[in-house]
C-alpha cells in the first residue's frame, strides 16, 4: 500500500496513460492549494498546449478511496474521465471570470469558517455572519465530476469595480434563484441510499429512521448537496423555515455542504447540542469540510442567524424587558389611585426610568460581548 | 503560460456520497442518543420527586 507522497508520483506519472490521445504532449503538475479551512490539498493540472485553463482536480479523496481498497487503475480513470469532462471546446475565454457584466449572473456565495480560514481570507473579500464568514466564487458550471469554481479575489472583485456589499447582494441575489432544498432527513437518507425507491424487504431500509409525523432533524441544503451551508444565507428559506417549525430553530453546522435544522426542544440544552457537534466534527468530517464547532439559532423575531449562547442572553433580556414593561404598565394603571392604592412618587419614576435603561444595558452587553466576531458586521479583507 | 498564472485558480469540487452518509449517520445516532437521556433524565427526576414527596 502506497503512502500519499507515492501515490502523487504514481498518479502524476500513470494518469496520461488513461487519457485520450489528445493528452500525449499535456504537462502534468502537482501544485498544493489553500483551501478551505485552510486546508492545503494537492492539485493535478493536466495542461494542454491549446488550452489556457485547466480545472485542478484534488487527490485526498482519491488517495481516501485506494485506501479504501479501491483499484489504482479505475481511481486514475475516473481523474481521467474528470479530467476529460471538464476540458473547454475552445480556448477558455478568460472574460468568463473577469469581465462582471458576464461573471454577475455566476457569482455564488460560500459559507467557511471565519477563524479557521485566516489565510485563506487575507486576499478576498468576505462578510462576517457571526463567526462565518461569507465569500464569493465565479461558478463556472459542472459535469459528472463535480462543479468547476474559481474564487473571487481582491483583485479580482477591484478589476470588477464592484464594493463587498455589491458582491454580496448580487451572491444572495443568485442564490434566492437557485434551488435550495429542505427536507427531513428521513427523505434525505432514502435519496441518497434508494434512488430508485425502497424495495420491500430491503435490510438497508431498517437503517433509517423511523417515518414521524413530526420530524426531529431536517436537512438544509442545495440540489448538488455542494456548498449548500450557504442555505442560511437567504432569508426566505429562513423564514419558510421558522413558519414551518413554529418559530425560532436550532441549526447544527454539519458540514460546509449543508447544515441540520432542529426544532426548538426546551429539553435540549446548548452545551450538550454543541458536544455533540464538535464529537461529530472531530470523528467524522474531514478538516477541510468543517463549518463550525458551535450551534446556532434562527431569531424568528429578529429574523437572523445567532450564535446559540447569544440567542439565550437575547431570550432572557426579552423576558425581563417583557416583565418590566408589565410591571411599569401596572404601575401607571389610574385605577390604583383611584383605590387609594397610590404608590410613592419615587417608585412610578423609576418603573418609567427602567425601560431605557435596559435597553441600553442590552446594547451595551451586545457591545462588550467577546466573541470572535461582533454580529452582523460586514466588513471587507481588501489589503 | 504566463497568462496562467495570473488567472484565479479554477477548482473542481465534488462531494463524497460516503462521508456525507457518515456524517448524516452520526448526527442522527447522536440525537436519538440525547434524546433517549433527556427521557431517562426526566423519568429520573421524576422519580426522585416522587420518592422526595414533591410531587
Amino acid at each position: 500500500m502506497m503512502d500519499f507522497e507515492e501515490f502523487k508520483a504514481s498518479v502524476a506519472e500513470q494518469i496520461k496513460d488513461y487519457l485520450p490521445e489528445k493528452y500525449a504532449d499535456a504537462t502534468v503538475d502537482l501544485q498544493n492549494v489553500t483551501k478551505n479551512n485552510d486546508t492545503v490539498l494537492t492539485g493535478l493540472l493536466i495542461r494542454t498546449e491549446d488550452s489556457n485553463i485547466a480545472p485542478n482536480i484534488y487527490l485526498e479523496n482519491f488517495f481516501a478511496q485506494y485506501q479504501d481498497g479501491e483499484d489504482l487503475g479505475e481511481i486514475l480513470q475516473h481523474i481521467a474521465d474528470i479530467r476529460v469532462n471538464h476540458e473547454m471546446e475552445q480556448a477558455f475565454d478568460v472574460s468568463k471570470i473577469t469581465d462582471f457584466d458576464q461573471v454577475k449572473d455566476h457569482i455564488i456565495c460560500k459559507l467557511v469558517n471565519a477563524e479557521m480560514n485566516a489565510d485563506y481570507l487575507a486576499d478576498k473579500p468576505h462578510t462576517l455572519v457571526e463567526d462565518l464568514a461569507v465569500v464569493y466564487a465565479v461558478d463556472l458550471g459542472g459535469g459528472e465530476g463535480g462543479r468547476m469554481s474559481a474564487p473571487i479575489t481582491n483583485n479580482l472583485m477591484e478589476q470588477y469595480g464592484v464594493t463587498t456589499q455589491e458582491l454580496h447582494d448580487i451572491a444572495l441575489q443568485n442564490l434566492s434563484e437557485s434551488q435550495i432544498e429542505f427536507k427531513t432527513m428521513r427523505d434525505v437518507l432514502v435519496d441518497m441510499m434508494f434512488p430508485d425507491g425502497i424495495q420491500e424487504g430491503d435490510p438497508r431500509a431498517f437503517m433509517l429512521p423511523p417515518e414521524e409525523e413530526n420530524p426531529s432533524m431536517y436537512v438544509l441544503s442545495n440540489a448538488d448537496k455542494l456548498n449548500g451551508a450557504a442555505a442560511l444565507l437567504d432569508a426566505k428559506t429562513m423564514e419558510d423555515i421558522s413558519e414551518k417549525l413554529g418559530g425560532d430553530f436550532v441549526v447544527l453546522p454539519s458540514s460546509i455542504h449543508e447544515t441540520i435544522v432542529l426544532p426548538l426542544n426546551d429539553d435540549m440544552d446548548r452545551h450538550t447540542l454543541e458536544a455533540m457537534v464538535q464529537d461529530v466534527n472531530a470523528g467524522q468530517v474531514a478538516p477541510e469540510e468543517r463549518l463550525s464547532d458551535h450551534v446556532y439559532m434562527y431569531d424568528s423575531q429578529a429574523k437572523e442567524l445567532v450564535l446559540a449562547d447569544k440567542m439565550e442572553e437575547r431570550q432572557q433580556q426579552r423576558a425581563e424587558a417583557q416583565k418590566d414593561a408589565k410591571e411599569a404598565e401596572q404601575a401607571d394603571k389610574p385605577g390604583k389611585a383611584e383605590r387609594g392604592e397610590k404608590k410613592p412618587e419615587r417608585e412610578r419614576v423609576s418603573m418609567k426610568e427602567k425601560l431605557p435603561e435596559k435597553k441600553a444595558e442590552v446594547a451595551k452587553n451586545e457591545a462588550n460581548r467577546e466573541h470572535p466576531v461582533p454580529s452582523k458586521t460586514k466588513e471587507t479583507a481588501l489589503a | 503560460m504566463s497568462e496562467m498564472k495570473n488567472l484565479p485558480q479554477v477548482g473542481v469540487e465534488s462531494v463524497s456520497k460516503g462521508a456525507q452518509r457518515a456524517r448524516y449517520t452520526a448526527y442522527m445516532q447522536g440525537y436519538r442518543k440525547l434524546e433517549q437521556k433527556v427521557k431517562t433524565d426526566k423519568a429520573s427526576r421524576e422519580k426522585a420527586a416522587r420518592v422526595g414527596g414533591a410531587v
